[in-house]
């Protein structure tokens, strides 16, 4: 009897230990609730959606799209001035650039991160197979994917590489990848070596085109758009001195009747149709203060007041002869985009006021000033008449600072003008070394290693990266 | 499935109850090795819960079948087993035996005896710890056992405490020992604010140290591939205390009341001293100089006096133990109020526990553990936080008041008033804790038992902050109010079932084999509410409800699961060979898909050579044994829940920032997939000897182990081309050495005085072996903590101090000196590529020695606990011992030892020297040796005699004692007044030593009594 029960119970237990063995593989498979996973995040048309907001997240995240980008190109070039302590800044200002600077390798971290990010869009949206989800809004999140792909690309090609003016495009840029990193992806697949400039732009032509097909029409210029997309492209051909391209997209956007040029400033820190590409910056999405750079940039004691205009742009800004109906008397640039206040050192100077100290303000990345730029510079370059002459696109602009109609215009003209629309925008860099001009003025410091073509014009290949990536070998930009 | 296998078991407890074998009653004399009766001897029906004891006579009588084995056992003598066979009348005479060897062991999943182990473990029995009153469990750890390394991290309540068992085998894991209590893992989840510093809060706080029996703590594979995922940094059985039966009730108060004081405080400048200094640096012209000593209030408050006080603590623990025919018990409760020596450090912990074991018949016995504790710990901020009591009261100008002429709080300093912070701020973490396991055993065979248990860890953590509106005043000037609360509440929750079979036999009585089979499983549900809110109409409104503008509303689950398959057999020859083996294998959530199960093993052999007929003669050698293993077992603690799966989130990884965008949700990917991310794997060697002399009066335990770790948790760079910058690899290698020894001697044992020692002492070699993808520097690959000062490189140590070298104040020039890289001295070093390694946080060899005596009924007990060769870093001197930063922050007195004339030997270079800006820096200079002898706890008590009790009915034994906890550190290192050596501000096993202003051990004198009923 007492046998027979052992043995029962033998089997039972024995039964019953396999019944764990058995449920525990599906016990092990457990899901995070805090994140999606790779393939859950593209299996709701919510998710896609989220994936896509990320995109600009990103962005607006420190310090991919935000103040970084104008605070670099300030330093580099004769539009800002830097007396602070922080010394990654402090050595771009000085030409004394490390490849281990921490500012100049944010573009490489969060441009691939958002090109990466963009990838998987581009690469899963295709295929999802999701009830109500139709072709046409997965074309409109593809087309974003694209726009912010390029974009970031246009950004690298513009802080590791020389201009297309130096060399025909056919120097190195940065590697090209426009698959995602997913699971099982060989970490090799992406160990790539530097794409020249030119394959870079061909890259952002055809993700331009892409989108420009894929977007509509939008008057939400917080996101990708068709006219983001011609804006961004009229950009790049300006950058390619392909003067028609150039001024027929400039064009096309101007015509579009999508955005409004402004009757003055009051468009700096709202999201306005003056703008065509802006990154809102709210406070409930969570504050961005862009590595602290708007904070730099802001007079003390409410900023650091490390980082403020030049002398140059600000006797630039005061050399400008007032119209009539002017009663500030001076360039109206003089007036609301700016802040006088003191520096780090008390010394009184004229700070931006475009992106406040705190950083909480939208971020300009394209407004609607730069089509009649583009538009002028290419129409006198390319001795184009694409939709206006550029004596009238330049005057519009100065009428709004409350400057005299110029009776010519030159080409000087139109960058100077540039200068003082675009003080802290992140343009001033490029649109000197795009017309293969050095970045600074003769008599500032460091006159000698600012002209065109020199190797600390542009910035170094993040210095981890060349160590995390032998393909890279001996592709570091000279002199880094 | 799983639940129906628990079905299973309730119908297995219910439907057996047949009797099946016939009883009679058996009696004895038992007799010690001279004839004489033995009363107390225990006797137990084997391999049953079934037993007795022999009363005064020597004489027992007990109720068993003839298959039975009867088992004598008792202190001193070796153990016997006698058949019943058909006998009714059964004598036994005992022969001695060395006491300690017959102890049993508590090992994994079963037990063993000190004779017959093959297993390091370190075990610290009630003995050891029942006379030093603690207030945490891991206190009574210190200094007992070689191997283990116990740090205790500050003189803040309820702080964590760092242990290591040999070495460091983690460098981006968790590094802690797994602790369990009577079969329970405990859980060590962070369920608390940070309050500065990253030391966290003590995962075993929540036991009172009162109801622990023994510690075991497990050492090498042979012992921890048992554990397997969780076993390779060591792994910390604790057994709580249990009655036995057939004993009488035996109820034990114990009371105690202790005078707690801060002892080690910097020395600082007072108001008079302050003003006079900055006057004396105006006069040169240096930077904070005064023109005046007038120019600076006269008045001030001592900030250190009002930071620190007598703290007044009192802890009473009654507990009952004893047990009838059937079941055993231990109940037990204690109640401790404790003050630190930091104002507004508190601590308060109910607990209670029911420890039952019953015997329901001959073929199932019903266990149970069950505490349930509640602390309330009222907390003060620590280390490098403008809120800390400690470090502002330093930092802090003396000049600044606490009061304003009315006696109301004022805060009108960037360094806030930690007297009004500590009057009017509540930062509390209050805990309530439910540890328990159930177990059934049941009796298949005679050979075989089945047991299974169900184990629960539960804590809900509830963690509140409370900032008035003085400390966060209104942000423009009183428009909207100010003040904000936080409530942090976490509940942590965790389910063990665990099923064994064990085996047992002995044949031809020369062969006996043990085995254990079994499978375990474990979830952990960790669930957390944050929530915040600021702007609050007043000081009154306490809840985060309250505040106008709410700033945090969050809320987040992680599951994790954790299977594993285990067993154990072990064959033993005559008592002389004996060889073990250990298996398991784990699957756990955590781990990558590819490598989600992970198997780890053991073999150990052992000879008792003392067993073996040729050592007869060698009547002085009461043991001798020689051990060896060598296995593997894992650490699982790599991260998270989620470590290695493909992530899309919305939080910016390491931001306080969302990837949402104008007001709707996004995520990006924050995390990459690694599929094959799972344990560091540990590869234990062990060689042993242990050698008993003269009847065991001499007690030799000597060790020498290698652990080589393997797939250590790595952060491996990759190209950021693919959108991230690292990803976590297993990747990285380095080897733990060392030799460990213990050494118990019975140095006087006469009738009325005895007097033993017990010295333990560990040296221990970590070092490097490789860091696979780790940055490169001149003296290799290395790898660091984000503000650490210390590097693990490549070929050296996981904790190399990492600074430029300080060389003092040139007696010609008044100017600080520094060696540059290349050894030049130079008064303008790079803080950056000057550095080089300076030192190293671990020790080369730490260790204990307790020393006991006792005088008829006097007892004398002491505990020293010392360290050698370990350096720390004292990074709040940059702040305190800085001369040029005297207009912000108070300086120690040491500034006023400054240069003044050509041949002047000083502390601080002359007054103005552009060097004095370079003491801001971390280097050399603020390096000491972190050598310490610390008297841990010295007790002096004394048990009335019993003659006393001869004619009470109610009192059996009163002991009264005193105890002075920490009365005196001998520091190994020079310039380390006001500074304990004993620091460290981060469980990170990469930021060892380091210290801010960490709070020094309290200093404690106690008085109590233990009353036994």
């Amino acid at each position: 009897m007492m046998k027979t029960i052992y043995k029962i119970y033998k089997v039972l237990l024995i039964v019953g230990a396999m019944g764990i063995l058995y449920s525990c593989d599906d016990e092990l498979e457990i899901n995070p609730e805090d994140s999606l996973t790779e393939d859950s995040a593209f299996e709701s048309e919510f998710a896609i959606r989220g994936v896509t907001n990320g995109l600009y997240g990103q962005a607006r995240e420190v310090d991919a799209l935000n103040g970084n980008r104008y605070a670099i190109s300030g330093l580099q070039s004769d539009e800002m001035t830097f007396v602070g302590s922080f010394t990654s800044l402090a050595d771009i200002f000085e030409y004394e650039t490390q490849a281990t600077n921490t500012n100049t390798q944010e573009f490489w971290d969060e441009g691939y991160e958002i090109i990466n990010n963009a990838n998987f869009l581009i690469a899963k949206v295709p295929d999802a197979d999701i009830v109500d989800f139709t072709e046409e809004e997965k074309d409109d999140i593809i087309g974003q994917a694209k726009f912010m792909r390029a974009i970031m690309y246009f950004e690298m090609s513009r802080v590791y590489a020389q201009p297309f003016q130096l060399q025909n495009g056919n120097n190195l840029c940065v590697p090209i990848t426009i698959i995602p990193f997913e699971s099982g992806a060989p970490v090799e697949d992406f160990e790539l070596s530097r794409s020249t400039l030119n394959q870079v732009h061909t890259l952002i032509i055809e993700d331009l085109e892409d989108a420009i097909t894929l977007l509509q029409e939008s008057t939400d210029n917080t996101i990708a758009s068709k006219g983001a997309a011609q804006a961004l492209l009229a950009r790049l051909y300006l950058y390619r001195e392909e003067w028609t391209a150039a001024a027929t997209l400039a064009n096309e956007v101007i015509i579009s009747d999508l955005y409004e040029f402004s009757d003055d400033y009051s468009f700096y820190k709202t999201v306005s149709d003056e703008s065509i590409f802006i990154l809102a910056n709210t406070a409930t999405d969570g504050t961005f203060g862009g590595t602290s750079l708007h904070n730099f940039a802001s007079p003390s004691p409410a900023g650091r007041g490390d980082l403020f205009y030049s002398d140059f742009l600000v006797s630039a800004l005061e050399s400008g002869i007032p119209d009539v109906t002017n009663t500030e008397g001076k360039d109206l640039r003089l007036i609301d985009p700016v802040i006088i206040g003191n520096d780090a050192n008390g010394v009184e100077e004229v700070f931006q006021n475009k992106i406040s100290s705190t950083g909480n303000d939208p971020l300009p990345i394209i407004r609607i000033t730069e089509m009649y730029f583009i538009r002028a510079e290419a129409n006198l370059r390319g001795n184009l008449t694409i939709g206006d002459t550029p004596l009238n696109d330049i005057n519009r602009i100065r009428s709004r600072a409350g400057l005299i109609d110029l009776t010519a215009v030159t080409l000087d003209d139109i960058l100077e003008e540039r200068l003082k629309e675009f003080a802290s925008e992140g343009h001033r860099r490029m649109d000197l070394l795009r017309n293969s001009r050095g970045l600074r003025q003769a008599g500032d410091p460091e006159f000698s290693s600012a002209v065109f073509g020199a190797n600390k014009t542009i910035f170094p290949i993040p210095a981890g990266q060349l160590d995390a990536n032998p393909a890279l070998n001996g592709q570091q930009n000279p002199g880094y | 499935m799983k639940i129906q296998y628990h079905k299973l078991l309730l119908f297995l407890f219910f439907i057996y109850n047949i009797t099946f074998s016939q009883e009679m009653n058996i009696s004895g004399t038992v007799t010690d090795d001279k004839g004489l009766p033995l009363p107390g001897v225990n006797v137990l029906i084997k391999n049953s819960n079934k037993g007795t004891q022999t009363n005064f006579d020597g004489n027992y009588s007990i109720a068993a079948s003839n298959e039975d084995v009867l088992s004598f056992s008792f202190i001193g003598f070796i153990t016997k087993d006698v058949k019943v066979g058909d006998k009714t009348i059964i004598n036994v005479q005992f022969t001695a035996s060395a006491a300690e060897l017959d102890e049993v062991v508590i090992i994994g999943f079963g037990t063993s005896t000190e004779r017959k182990l093959i297993q390091n473990i370190g075990t610290v029995r009630t003995a050891a710890i029942e006379n030093i009153p603690a207030v945490t469990a891991q206190e009574l750890l210190q200094g007992q056992t070689s191997g283990v390394q116990f740090t205790q991290s500050s003189g803040v309540l309820g702080a964590a405490n760092i242990i290591r068992v040999r070495g460091v085998a983690s460098l981006n894991g968790g590094s802690q020992p797994l602790i369990v209590i009577d079969g329970v893992p405990l859980s060590d989840d962070v369920n608390t604010f940070n309050v500065g510093g990253n030391t966290g809060l003590n995962p075993i706080s929540d036991l009172s140290p009162g109801d622990i029996a023994s510690f075991s703590v497990l050492k090498d594979a042979a012992a921890t591939a048992i554990w397997g995922s969780r076993g390779a940094n060591g792994v910390v059985l604790i057994k709580t205390k249990m009655g036995s039966i057939n004993t009488d009730t035996k109820i034990n108060a114990d009371v105690w009341t202790s005078f707690t004081n801060v002892t080690d405080l910097v020395d600082i400048l007072d108001v008079n001293e302050y003003a006079k200094y900055r006057f004396e640096r105006g006069l040169v012209g240096a930077s904070g100089g005064i023109n005046a000593v007038s120019d600076l209030p006269a008045d001030g408050s001592d900030w250190l006096d009002l930071a620190t006080r007598t703290g007044f603590s009192q802890n009473y623990n009654v507990s009952a133990q004893g047990g009838g025919k059937k079941t055993s018990f231990f109940i037990g409760t204690g109640y401790s109020s404790l003050e630190g020596g930091i104002v507004g450090n508190n601590l308060r912990r109910i607990s209670g526990r029911v420890n039952l074991n019953h015997t329901a018949n001959e073929w199932l016995d019903l266990g149970l553990n069950l505490s349930v504790t509640n602390t309330l710990n009222d907390r003060v901020n620590v280390e490098n936080t403008t809120f800390a009591p400690l470090t502002s009261s330093y930092l802090i100008r003396p000049f600044i008041q606490s009061r304003d002429e009315e006696g109301n709080f004022i805060n009108n300093d960037f360094i806030q008033n930690i007297e009004a912070i500590e009057a009017l701020q509540e930062n509390s973490a209050e805990s309530t804790r439910i540890i328990g396991n159930m177990s059934a055993t049941i009796k298949l065979t005679e050979e075989i038992d089945y047991k299974g248990s169900f184990g629960i860890d539960r804590s809900q953590n509830n963690n509140f902050l409370r900032i008035p509106e003085l400390i966060d005043p209104s942000a423009d000037g009183g428009i909207t109010p100010g003040g904000n609360a936080q409530n942090f509440m976490a509940n942590d929750n965790r389910i063990i079932s665990d099923h064994t079979l064990s085996y047992n036999t002995t044949f031809n009585d020369i062969h006996t084999i043990g085995a254990v089979a079994g499978l375990s499983y474990q979830e952990t549900t960790f669930n957390t509410i944050n929530v915040a809110s600021e702007d609050f109409l007043s000081d009154d409104l306490r809840n985060v409800s309250n505040g106008a503008v709410p700033t945090l509303t969050a809320q987040s689950r992680e599951k994790r699961s954790l299977y594993g398959a285990f067993g154990r057999i072990n064959y033993d020859y005559k008592g002389k060979y004996i060889i073990e083996g250990s298996f398991r294998r784990d699957g756990f959530s955590r781990f990558g898909v590819n490598k989600r199960f992970g198997n780890f093993w053991s073999l150990a052999g052992g000879w008792l050579v003392s067993e073996e007929s040729f050592m007869e003669e060698l009547e002085n050698i009461s043991l001798l044994k020689l051990r060896v293993s060598y296995g593997t077992s894992g650490n699982d603690r790599i991260g998270g829940s989620f470590p290695s799966q493909g992530l899309f989130g919305s939080a910016v990884p390491l931001l306080t920032a969302t990837y949402n965008y104008n007001g709707s949700g996004g995520i990006a990917p924050i995390q990459p997939v690694n599929p094959d991310l799972t344990y560091e794997e540990s590869a234990t060697l062990d060689v042993g000897l242990e050698l008993g002399l003269f009847n065991n009066r001499f007690n030799l335990n000597l060790n020498y182990f290698k652990k080589n770790t393997t797939d250590l948790l790595l952060p491996v760079p990759i190209t950021e081309i693919t959108g991230f910058a690292t990803i976590n690899k297993n990747a990285g290698e380095l080897e733990n050495r060392g030799v460990e020894i213990g050494l118990n001697t019975k140095n006087v044992v006469t009738d009325n005085f005895t007097w033993s020692t017990n010295f333990n002492i560990s040296f221990v070699d970590t070092e490097v072996i490789s860091l696979p993808g780790a940055n490169d520097s001149d003296e290799g690959k290395f790898i660091e903590a984000a503000g650490a000062r210390q590097r693990a490189i490549e070929g050296e140590s996981t904790n190399n101090f990492y600074l430029v070298r300080y060389v003092g104040v040139n007696s010609q020039t008044g100017d600080a000196e520094y060696l540059d890289k290349d050894g030049n001295t130079t008064t303008s070093p790079n803080f950056d590529t000057d550095r080089v390694i300076v030192g190293d946080a671990l020790p080369d060899f730490y260790g204990g020695i307790t020393n006991t005596f006792t005088y008829k009924n006097f007892d004398l007990s002491f505990l020293m606990s010392f360290t050698y060769g370990n350096d720390i870093f004292l990074d709040g001197l940059r702040f305190v011992g800085a001369p040029d930063r005297v207009g912000t922050f108070n300086q120690s007195s040491d500034v006023l030892n400054y240069w003044q004339q050509p041949g002047d030997n000083a502390k601080y270079p002359r007054l103005g020297s552009d060097t004095e800006s370079l003491y801001r820096q971390a280097s050399s200079f603020q390096l000491r040796d972190g050598t310490f002898l610390r008297m841990r706890n010295l007790t002096f008590g004394y048990t009335l005699p019993n003659s006393v009790f001869k004619n009470n009915k109610i009192f059996k034994k009163l002991r009264i004692y005193a105890t002075g906890n920490n009365l005196f550190v001998i520091k190994g290192g020079s310039n380390m007044d006001g500074f304990d050596p004993e620091v460290t501000d981060n469980i990170n096993p990469l930021i060892q030593g380091e210290t801010f202003f960490t709070a020094p051990q309290a200093r404690q004198f106690l008085l109590g009594t233990r009353i036994t009923f």
